[in-house]
Parts: structure tokens; C-alpha cells; sequence
């Protein structure tokens, strides 16, 4: 871990805050920083609503944040658009969640894998199909595939096949939003594999997204625990166990099931509801629910600290 | 449609050769659907009027189909202030009677089918317009398009590979449906006098011609009516099945969908 490390994309400050139909103002993101290194995996965590999407969302460039800024290999994107923008981005893929709305019925798989190529550069038809077989390959589809629908494929299929396309431009950053959580488990693991095993031979970096923490710290290099539009902490993967601190990282360590749970000790989950990000809490957003809540949280938002060089934490506790 | 295209061949007569001698007949061997006034066979001239009826009725929905979903995709895609304009544009166009407008169109361009078929355009656009607007709107921010956007979609690609193959199938049905309708419409353009002159052969027109005699020579009005009245019949039973073949329910989500060319072979196989 202690080797030097190369950022490959930073974000600082994100904010991202919409305004509903009545006029209240939703902050999805509240200043997130984030730090992707070279040939890397970040996972994220954190319960749904907490802000991953609008993350996703920002990092690929789909929205701008209202705040903060997104560097790229250390030149600010924030602001790129038109043609710059476009171009900018086939450095950072995505592979979405659910593979059944991920493509349009009436692409075929071959075509749908090669038109990121198409959208950036001028390939005869035979250097297509080579391109095509070779990224079928890659992800260990059979090449007759190209000429199916991916409507008359398995989840599993659909799924690599998106992966496919996100790899089509062979970019240097991987962003899976929770790519696996719509399979069966079988099928995940092998989608999980094939993840890591292209990360090796092309030392991309990945964002990997998903709310099983589980998985999430056994693939992740950095995890990075998310509430409530914040980051709580972050720490590497191997570390999640065992150090982290922050208690809702602790509660979602003791909400996953394990084999040699004792179910006659009641769970340890948290009580109350996650507050509305219409009506942020002042001061620590998780303090409504905090089992260790003190005055100061109260009032004062606690900032990213460092434990230690891979270990951050945005609680009072370890101030 | 074959009679249009063959009324050269079907035709028993030149229908615009006036016999004066003949004026009137009623229906016979010679003349199967009777004479006008000016002793032109009818049955000829229903043939030819074919022609003129369907192409311009083609033309209109063409004219209605493009215009239409074009500012539809657009407005629903582009979304703000392109959105903004074109829907009030069309809201206007709505809130204006058509036939007042053609009534208008007719007084400035002077009547003539073309400028019927634009008076119709102008005011029936707008419906292609907001189907194919909805439409857009319900896929714009499915998966699928974001990935297009992600991989370097340009708009102008996505515009035309994802938004207008998802909304066509719908809009075909529709305007397949209104054909007859839109038949109806120019029929009625030109009975009042606003479409066809009378140097082309139209069934509106023949039907306002044959007016006149309607107690003499009933059959000037009921034959060009019976083809109107058959054509219409078609165009709708048309319409309807080609929704069963394309059903548009299954069309804008990317899962169900099945391509047509699938469809029809199921269909010939059950």
C-alpha cells in the first residue's frame, strides 16, 4: 500500500443539489471528495439514497456538480463541454446495474459492443469485426453472439456484454454501478472475476459501487463508506473488518449476515429512519441515529480526517 | 392502391372526354357507374380519382409524419427552451380551427389540393408532434441512452439511432389509422371547394359536382362516396392491424421488445 501512487481521478468538494417540484431544495451530493489511484479499486458503500448514483452520475460527466471540482490525470473537467467533453470521454466507462435496460432492443449485441469505437474513430467493417470478436472474447462470450439481440440473452450474458462495450474504448477508468447486484450469486462471482483478471492485464482503475460490503472489501483495494450525500470513511479494503471506526461503518459491519452468526443474540441494527436529504440534519448528518451521539455533533459537521495515510474518517470521536 | 396505379388499365373510358350527348346516364353496361353532367364516364373518373385522393392523402400524412415526430424527438430530447417553443407553437396551431386556417390559406394561395394538404399539415402536426415528444421522453433517460451518451454518442447519432427507431412504430400505427381520416378531411377540402379544381378528378370534388343532381342522378354522388366510404374502411382495418403486429406496448421498454421480422414469423408459424 505504501507504494507511490498515481491519482488518476480526483474529485473535490462535490456537491450536487436539486431543486423538487415544490421548490425544497434536495442535496443528493454535500461535498465528496474522492480519490481514484492507477490501476486501482474503489468500492463504495452506503444504503440506497445515499448519494452513490449522483456520484456515478457527476464522475461521468452525465451532470455537473453545482460545487467542487473533478480532475482528470490532474487537468480539471469539471467544466469540458461539446466536443471536449465528448471527447474526454472515453477515458471513463460505465457498466450499469440493471443489464435489462442497459441496452436498446433494437441494436444487436455485435453493433451495441463496437459504437463506442464508431463514436471516436473510422474503422473499415473488417477491423470492426475483428474488434468485436476480440472484446466477445475478452469477456468470454461466444462470437455468434454478435448477431443476437441482447433481449434474447441470459442477465449474466447481458451483463458482460455491457461490460463489453464499457471496455470497448479501452479506458482507463471503470465505473460499475452495482454491476452484480442484479444476478444471482453464481453469476456475480464470475462477473467479479472477470473484473478483477481485466483489471490485472490492463491496470485500469474501477470504481465499483454496490450496498454488499462483503464483496465490495474483498475485491476493493480503498472502500469508501457513504451517508446521507457524505463520505463517513475511508480505509482499505483488507482494513474494513478489522479498523474500521466510524459508527456507521460499524453498523453496516454488524448488519451483514455470516454463516457463524449466533441468531440468538438480536441484531445489532441501527433504530430510526435515514433523515430526509430535503431537511439536512445540522452538524453530523448520521447523528440522528448515532448510538455514540454527543453534544458537539449536534452542531458541527465533522470534516475527513486522517487516521493514518490510507485511513480517513469524518467522525468527532477520533478528533 | 393497385387502382390507383393501374387506372389507365382499369379504366373503361377517358375520363376527361366529355360526351355532352351523354350527360346523365344513369349506370349501364356501357358506362358501369352512369355519366356526369358533362357526359364523362363516372366509373373512369372514380378510377383516376384514386389517384388524386390517395397521392394526396400519402403526401399529407408524409407531410404530418415528418414535420410531426421531427419536432417532437427534438423537443422532448433537447428538453428547455427548444422544448418550450416548439410545444407553444403547437399548442397555437392546436387552439386554431382548420378550417378557418385553410379557409385563410385558400384566400391568400388560392384553392388548390397542395395548398389543402398544407392548410391540414399546419394544424395536425402537432398531435404527431406530442405523441412522439411523450415518447421521447419516457426512454430519455433510460439506461441504454445514458450509455450512448457515455460512450461518445454525438446527439445527433442518438437522435437518430435510439429516439426515432423507438418511436416510430408507434407513429406509423397512428398515422396508418388517421389515413383514412385524412382522406376524409381533403374530401371534405374539396367538396367545399377549397382542395381539388376542377381540372383534377377528385372524389370530394366529384361529390360537390354531383350535388346538384342529387335527385335526378343519384348515382354522381354515390359512387365516389362508396369509394371514399370503402377507401376510408381500408386505411382504418389497416391501421388497426398493423397494431396488432406492432403493438406499441411492448416497444418502449428495451426488454420485451421483439423485432418485426421475429413477430411475423411467429405469426406465420402459429
Amino acid at each position: 500500500m505504501s507504494e507511490p501512487r498515481e491519482i488518476i481521478l480526483e474529485g473535490r468538494g462535490l456537491t450536487r443539489r436539486y431543486t423538487t417540484d415544490s421548490g425544497q431544495t434536495l442535496t443528493a451530493c454535500k461535498e465528496v471528495d474522492i480519490e481514484l489511484a492507477r490501476g486501482r479499486t474503489l468500492g463504495i458503500v452506503g444504503e440506497s439514497g445515499c448519494g452513490k448514483s449522483t456520484l456515478l452520475r457527476m464522475l461521468t460527466q452525465l451532470e455537473r456538480p453545482d460545487e467542487g471540482r473533478l480532475f482528470f490525470r490532474g487537468g480539471d473537467i469539471t467544466a469540458l463541454k461539446g466536443e471536449a467533453l465528448r471527447r474526454n470521454r472515453r477515458h471513463i466507462q460505465m457498466v450499469f446495474q440493471d443489464p435489462n435496460s442497459a441496452f436498446f432492443a433494437r441494436i444487436k449485441a455485435g453493433r451495441a459492443i463496437t459504437e463506442p469505437i464508431r463514436n471516436f474513430e473510422k474503422l473499415s467493417a473488417r477491423q470492426l469485426r475483428e474488434k468485436q470478436a476480440e472484446l466477445l472474447r475478452l469477456v468470454q462470450l461466444p462470437e455468434e453472439f454478435a448477431d443476437r439481440y441482447p433481449h434474447s440473452m441470459s442477465g449474466g450474458q447481458r451483463q458482460r456484454l455491457g461490460l463489453a462495450r464499457a471496455l470497448a474504448l479501452d479506458p482507463e477508468i471503470l465505473i460499475c454501478d452495482e454491476a452484480t447486484s442484479a444476478l444471482d450469486v453464481s453469476v456475480q462471482e464470475r462477473i467479479i472475476e472477470l473484473l478483477v483478471a481485466i483489471q490485472k492485464r490492463r491496470r485500469i482503475s474501477i470504481i465499483f459501487v454496490c450496498h454488499d460490503l462483503a464483496l465490495v472489501q474483498s475485491l476493493s483495494h480503498q472502500v469508501m463508506v457513504m451517508y446521507l450525500g457524505g463520505v463517513v470513511e475511508v480505509l482499505p479494503g483488507d482494513e474494513v473488518w478489522d479498523k474500521a471506526v466510524h459508527p456507521y461503518s460499524q453498523a453496516l459491519l454488524h448488519s451483514v449476515f455470516a454463516v457463524d452468526m449466533d441468531f440468538d443474540q438480536p441484531l445489532n441494527t441501527l433504530q430510526g429512519e435515514v433523515p430526509s436529504p430535503l431537511n439536512m440534519p445540522r452538524g453530523c448528518s448520521f447523528h440522528t441515529r448515532c448510538p455514540k451521539c454527543m453534544e458537539r455533533c449536534r452542531d458541527e459537521r465533522p470534516i475527513l480526517r486522517r487516521l493514518s495515510p490510507n485511513h480517513q474518517v469524518a467522525c468527532h470521536l477520533f478528533d | 392502391m393497385a387502382v390507383a396505379v393501374f387506372a389507365p388499365y382499369i379504366a373503361t373510358h377517358d375520363p376527361q372526354q366529355a360526351i355532352l350527348t351523354d350527360a346523365r346516364q344513369s349506370p349501364s353496361g356501357a358506362h358501369w357507374f352512369g355519366t356526369d353532367r358533362m357526359g364523362r364516364d363516372l366509373f373512369s373518373r372514380v378510377v383516376y380519382g384514386a389517384r388524386t385522393s390517395l397521392a394526396s392523402t400519402m403526401a399529407l400524412v408524409v407531410c404530418i409524419f415528418t414535420i410531426g415526430s421531427l419536432m417532437g424527438i427534438v423537443a422532448g430530447y433537447s428538453g428547455g427552451l427548444v422544448d418550450t417553443v416548439i410545444m407553444r407553437v403547437s399548442d397555437m396551431m392546436v387552439s386554431f380551427p382548420g378550417m378557418a386556417l385553410a379557409i385563410a390559406m385558400a384566400g391568400i394561395m388560392g384553392p388548390s389540393i397542395t395548398n389543402a394538404v398544407i392548410a391540414i399539415t399546419m394544424v395536425s402536426w402537432t398531435k404527431y408532434a406530442r405523441l412522439a415528444r411523450s415518447l421521447v421522453l419516457k426512454i430519455k433517460h433510460e439506461d441504454f441512452v445514458l450509455a450512448a451518451r457515455i460512450s461518445g454518442g454525438r446527439h445527433r447519432h442518438i437522435l437518430w439511432r435510439y429516439m426515432f427507431p423507438a418511436v416510430v412504430p408507434t407513429l406509423v400505427i397512428t398515422a396508418a389509422t388517421d389515413m383514412g381520416g385524412m382522406m376524409l378531411e381533403l374530401a371534405a377540402f374539396s367538396f367545399l371547394g377549397l382542395g381539388a379544381q376542377s381540372t383534377s378528378i377528385e372524389w370530394g370534388y366529384m361529390l360537390n359536382q354531383g350535388r346538384a343532381y342529387m335527385q335526378a342522378a343519384p348515382w354522381l354522388m354515390i359512387f365516389p362516396g362508396l369509394a371514399i366510404f370503402i377507401t376510408v374502411v381500408i386505411f382504418n382495418l389497416l391501421g388497426d392491424s398493423l397494431r396488432d403486429v406492432l403493438d406499441p406496448r411492448d416497444t418502449g421498454g428495451a426488454g420485451q421488445y421483439t423485432p418485426l421480422v421475429v413477430q411475423l414469423e411467429k405469426g406465420i408459424e402459429s
